[in-house]
């Protein structure tokens, strides 16, 4: 037998004997993988394996050329002439011990370097689902959170799956979220006032005079407690649950096994798309507010001209802000600015002064926004911080994508300054808009805001602002960075639906295929003659070791799945087996290592799942709540001001229910990823079908406002709208329906309740009944047995392929499910493992993914 | 000056804290190297790396070939010094060395032979190993003078080399003169001595040949329906097989059995039949060498065992 590294063929010690051990699954677990090779060797510091492994253990030794112990090193199983394996190796430890040197290696062979492919990149880090390659080109996927967005990615849901649609990669599903939390203010809102209290109300308070001094009203609530998304029907798009899809998650793997060398095939019985588990399958990731988004910190050298004072009756007059940005790399700037600025003039003559000023990006002939400043009113007096002008002195303009390059600047242009005496410039630049890396995708810098001032910030110093908003830069590094490795979803997901691995180490080609593949190709070998009765045979009358066997997901904390653990004392979704094993009582949780959560589908109850309408507008139903206060301002001192309580709903307001049938519940149901407080909850991993569209009845997706910064420090808060559009809105459940009853569920187990009026659940269509019920009914039969005995295979290939038959020996049909320490150099007999097969038929057509 | 392997041989130099090398084999340094570090300098200042061990991966005794069908063959197995070239990463200065297999821990000969007995059988093949410039060695007979280029068959090629009575080797002012005799002598052993070298000593002593089996039996079900039945209960199905010898050198002298270390602390040898021609690899199992004397030995000349194995897996299945 000879052993090839890299190309070289390996020296073998006396000791380095070369086992072969193959394994269906662990009997005790059901749902683990095992049927990988992988073996440990030592190999002696002879000169040619010194060689092979580049004196690795000398301390001076630099990784220039030779072996790298950080990369995976290809190796070969050779024996006469015969490829026997084929992988990777790691190489573990060396020892020295005197002048002798050993090297402790493991062999990944076939599945197992697939793998290994799959959880480590080439420096030894673990990979994430941000490693693999979606588009199929090495383009990454890199979006930027608006409202319209997410309104894209919702009209492509549906579509034919396309790799280079990022929307058929990453999309956004509607789920309960609850009161967002960290840097969102859900306990204020902007709306226009006038939208709503204009027919209540007459005349208009547009105004309201109060110790003689008339005060205006902002579009600024102060809400009497916290309220939800879909409470206040204000869809804010970075609040949406983003969820990336399976089908592409297998494409990228599928990509990701090619450069490695490996062809991933998938089996058509299963993976086709109309298989709601595949093809309509999708998994939710956290929400956008609370990722850590890659950051770096820099500055943004601001200069203000030293004489801003402009000089006295010329025609026009530019004070420039100049901004000279200066980071590692180029960047970009994005994303809705809302420029507020004091200024202070003095006009010399009393006659009118300039009345445009002109906001313009460092390109100068595009200006990006002109405002008239009314200040004719003011003549002839010093007007300083805001006095007589209109209050807030807010310019909203969207500078978005434009290159900021050093030297970039803002431009306040005064068309006509003939009567301006002199004029300063105070103010500051926020809003929420990011600094971009043009150079790399991936590195986004949020500012919060930047202060400009005459006197002291020269230089603004900005260290990455790390939580989404609006405009935002989402990459797949920020959204895709997994805890689990690739390795750990493509191996959860398969163990969920009972899918196998085979591998053709000929070809380096990794299948996919149910159990009914995996042996619908089986043949019955006799091996009645084989089997060595020389030796012990162990029959042992079981095949499992606990009463009861779970099948089920961990759940995500929601109010309901919780409130159902309580009531119920087992999980939502969860099914349990009963093996009748009456030796044992404890529970053998079988999906325990998968990475997958469950959730609960929910149709959230409240009052505020109507619409209130009153004059022919729509009113946020939030405001059957009392406790509201709106402030008004006195116009020429923004620090006078005072809270106004505003009345409560009209009883001649209608009330129409979003749900017609079921009052007071929302129109349909939706993931619940709230605690009973109604606070949010991490939901991430947790795998949902999508299921088509819903009209549905809301205020629809938001962006910030750059109003935010006028009247709530910069931290956005709720738009209450006045009116809204049917849109419809994706389904992202855990089971699809036909018609009122569930038809393709994601639960393991039908749930003793559910927290939906109207719709049954019946049997045969969960993931257990689907994939593991007959199977299962046949392992856990009172007449299964598993008997160890040794076997003569000389004459036959043994591989991991031997798996997949059936055998006949002592009168019964069995599996062979272990095959250990075989020496391939034919050393005696080798010891296997076998299960007595009930039904041939349980394994052949034991699933049903046909839906 | 060649160097040899069990010498530490040191490159490095004073005035950096840290160098990086590169050891290239060959004479050049545009190969792609076979190591590259960086030394450290120590606590006197200066970076010192010992390169043994990297010489000694890419380096070992040629192997000889029996391609001779009859007669004496004269292999002259002149390698010379390998060349091995470690470059300065720092200044890419280079400096060249040439290194040999030489595990002596004595002083450098280029005639790398230290025979045991100066006796060869006119049937054997005969291999010298020199460290030298090849062109310098000298192989005659007491008629005839060669150059060492090429190789020679004796016996095979001149005749008169068959007949010849003696053979004498020159290297570098060492001469080694071996008798050639016709003996009863079934083995000769070639075996690479201390100094890298290829060398053999004629098995003068009686010789065993034997083998060990361990046999791997199976059972299978069979089924018994008379008292002749031939079912078969019990199979061997494979036998593995341990081929050994004891070879006895015959008498020594207190000389010779003072360089029967060579021998039995080697770590390559072929065993040659001389009657059959056949040459088997082998290895040396004794775990010991005694020097031998004649007083020591209540005044009988020293002789010794050598146990050898087949270093092959032979299997009868």
């Amino acid at each position: 037998m000879e052993l090839w590294i890299n190309g070289e063929m390996a020296d073998l010690g006396n000791e380095a004997i070369i086992l072969f051990n193959y394994t269906m699954e662990d009997l005790t677990n059901p749902a683990i993988v095992k049927n990988s090779y992988t073996q440990t060797v030592t190999l002696q510091g002879t000169p040619t394996n010194n060689r092979i492994f580049s004196h690795i253990y000398r301390a001076d030794r630099l990784t220039r050329s030779g072996f790298n112990p950080q990369e995976r090193t290809p190796f070969r199983i050779v024996k006469d002439g015969e490829l026997l394996e084929s992988g990777y190796l790691k190489l573990d430890k060396v020892d020295k011990n005197g002048a002798k040197l050993a090297y402790s290696v493991t062999l990944y062979g076939g599945l197992g370097s697939f793998f290994y492919a799959l959880s480590y990149r080439a420096d030894g880090e673990k990979k994430t689902l941000a490693d693999l390659d979606y588009v199929g080109d090495g383009t990454r996927l890199s979006y930027n959170i608006y409202a319209s967005e997410v309104v894209a990615a919702w009209d492509a849901l549906g579509t034919t799956f396309n790799r280079s649609n990022i929307w058929h990669t990453l999309n956004f599903a509607p789920c309960y979220n609850g009161i967002p939390s960290d840097d969102f203010s859900a306990d204020k809102a902007i709306f226009q006032t006038e939208n709503f209290f204009a027919e209540q109300y007459a005349p208009y308070p547009q105004n309201k005079t109060q110790d003689g001094k008339v005060y205006h009203p902002t579009n600024f609530v102060q809400l009497s407690q916290s309220y939800d998304e879909w409470q206040t029907r204000d869809l804010r798009a970075y609040l949406q649950r983003p969820v990336v899809r399976v089908q592409s998650i297998f494409e990228a793997l599928k990509s990701e096994a090619t450069k490695n060398g490996f062809t991933l095939n998938l089996d058509s019985s299963f993976f086709y798309d109309r298989n709601p588990y595949y093809g309509d399958a999708w998994i939710t990731r956290p929400l956008l507010n609370t990722l850590e988004l890659k950051a770096s910190s820099g500055y943004v050298d601001i200069t203000i001209p030293n004489a801003p004072q402009i000089t006295p009756n010329s025609p026009s007059a530019t004070v420039r802000l100049k901004t000279d940005i200066r980071t590692e790399g180029s960047v970009s700037i994005g994303g809705s600015v809302c420029a507020r600025i004091h200024i202070a003039l003095k006009n010399t003559s009393g006659l009118a002064v300039g009345d445009t000023l002109y906001l313009r990006d460092y390109v100068g002939e595009y200006p990006a926004f002109s405002y008239s400043l009314n200040v004719r009113a003011f003549n002839g007096s010093v007007i300083k911080s805001g006095e007589g002008m209109p209050y807030p002195s807010q310019f909203i303009f969207t500078w978005n994508g434009k290159e900021a390059v050093s030297n970039s600047y803002l431009d306040f242009y005064f068309s006509d300054t003939t009567n301006v005496g002199w004029l300063e410039i105070e103010g500051s630049l926020g809003g929420d808009f990011t600094l971009r890396s043009t150079s790399d995708n991936s590195k986004s810098y949020p500012i919060d805001y930047v202060y400009l001032t005459k006197d002291d910030a020269t230089e603004v110093h900005y260290s990455g602002g790390t939580s989404a908003r609006t405009g935002s830069t989402i990459t797949q590094d920020d959204l895709l960075a997994t805890s689990g490795t690739p390795a750990d979803y493509l191996l959860s997901y398969c163990k969920m639906f009972g899918l196998h691995f085979t591998y053709d180490k000929f070809t380096n080609t990794v299948s996919i295929v149910t159990r009914d593949t995996l042996y619908a190709g089986a043949k019955t070998i006799d091996i009645e003659s084989r089997i060595d009765r020389s030796k012990a045979i162990t029959t042992t009358p079981y095949a499992f070791d606990a009463k009861l066997y779970d099948f089920g997901v961990e759940n995500t904390e929601g109010a309901f799945t919780e409130y159902y653990k309580r009531a119920y004392g087992r999980d939502y979704g969860l099914h349990r087996v009963n093996t009748g094993y009456a030796f044992d009582s404890s529970n053998k949780d079988v999906m325990e290592s998968v990475i997958f959560k469950g959730a609960a589908m929910v149709l959230a109850r409240g009052r505020y799942f109507n619409r209130l309408v009153q004059g022919g507008q729509r009113i946020p139903s939030i405001f059957l709540d009392a406790g509201h206060k709106v402030t008004y301002v006195n116009p020429n001192n923004s620090g006078d001001s005072f809270d106004y309580d505003i009345p409560t709903i009209n009883r001649s307001a209608t009330i129409e229910y979003i749900n017609a049938t079921y009052k007071s519940y929302d129109s349909y149901p939706r993931l619940q990823f709230c605690d009973e407080e109604n606070a949010p909850i991490d939901g991430e991993d947790v795998l949902v079908i999508y299921s088509g569209n819903k009209a549905y009845d809301i205020m629809i997706s938001d962006d910030d406002s750059a109003m935010f910064a006028t009247y709530n420090d910069g931290e956005p808060c709720w738009i209450l709208h006045a009116s809204g559009t049917q849109y419809p809105l994706p389904i992202f459940s855990r089971y699809t329906m036909s018609g009122k009853k569930v038809n393709v569920s994601l639960d393991f187990g039908i749930p003793a309740e559910i927290d939906i009026p109207g719709i049954t659940h019946p049997s045969g269509t969960t993931v257990y009944d689907r994939g593991w019920a007959k199977y299962l009914a046949d392992r856990y039969n009172v007449d299964t047995k598993v008997v160890k005995c040794n076997v003569d295979w000389r004459g036959i290939q043994v591989g991991e392929h031997m798996l997949r038959n059936f055998y006949y020996f002592d009168g019964a049909i069995w599996v062979l499910n272990k095959i250990s320490n075989h020496d391939i150099t034919g050393y005696g007999t080798t010891q296997c493992e076998f299960v007595k097969v009930q039904s041939k038929t349980n394994y052949t057509y034991g699933q049903n993914y046909d839906i | 000056m060649a160097e040899s392997l069990w010498q530490d041989i040191l490159w490095g130099d004073y005035g950096y804290n840290s160098l990086q090398f590169a050891v290239y084999k060959g004479t050049s340094a545009q190969v792609t190297p076979i190591y590259q570090g960086v030394g450290v300098a120590g606590s006197n200042g200066a970076v010192s790396i010992r390169l043994n061990d990297i010489f000694a991966s890419a380096l070992k005794t040629r192997e000889i070939s029996f391609i001779a069908t009859a007669g004496i063959a004269a292999n002259e197995n002149g390698m010379g010094a390998q060349t091995f070239v470690v470059k300065n990463l720092n200044t890419n200065e280079v400096i060249q060395y040439g290194v040999i297999a030489d595990y002596s821990y004595e002083t450098f000969s280029p005639l790398a032979s230290d025979p045991i007995r100066l006796l060869l059988d006119r049937r054997q093949h005969f291999f010298v190993t020199n460290w030298d410039n090849a062109t310098n060695l000298k192989i005659r007979t007491t008629s005839e003078l060669y150059s060492a280029a090429g190789y020679r068959t004796l016996g095979v090629g001149p005749s008169s080399l068959r007949s010849a009575t003696s053979l004498q080797v020159e290297l570098g002012g060492k001469t080694i003169t071996y008798k050639v005799q016709n003996t009863c002598a079934d083995y000769v052993l070639h075996y690479v001595n201390k100094f890298g070298g290829w060398d053999s000593l004629l098995m003068l002593g009686r010789c065993e040949y034997k083998e060990d089996y361990q046999r791997h039996n199976i059972g299978r079900s069979y089924s018994i329906n008379s008292s002749n039945s031939q079912g078969i209960g019990v199979v061997t199905h494979l036998n593995e097989v341990t081929k050994k010898w004891v070879l006895r050198t015959g008498l020594l002298t207190d000389q010779e059995a003072s360089r029967m270390c060579n021998i039995l602390g080697t770590t390559r040898a072929i065993l040659e039949d001389l009657n059959s021609g056949a040459t088997y690899p082998v290895n040396v199992t004794n775990s010991s060498y005694e020097e031998q004397t004649f007083r020591g030995n209540g005044n009988k000349m020293a002789q010794y065992e050598i146990n050898v194995e087949l270093a092959q897996q032979h299997i009868r299945r």
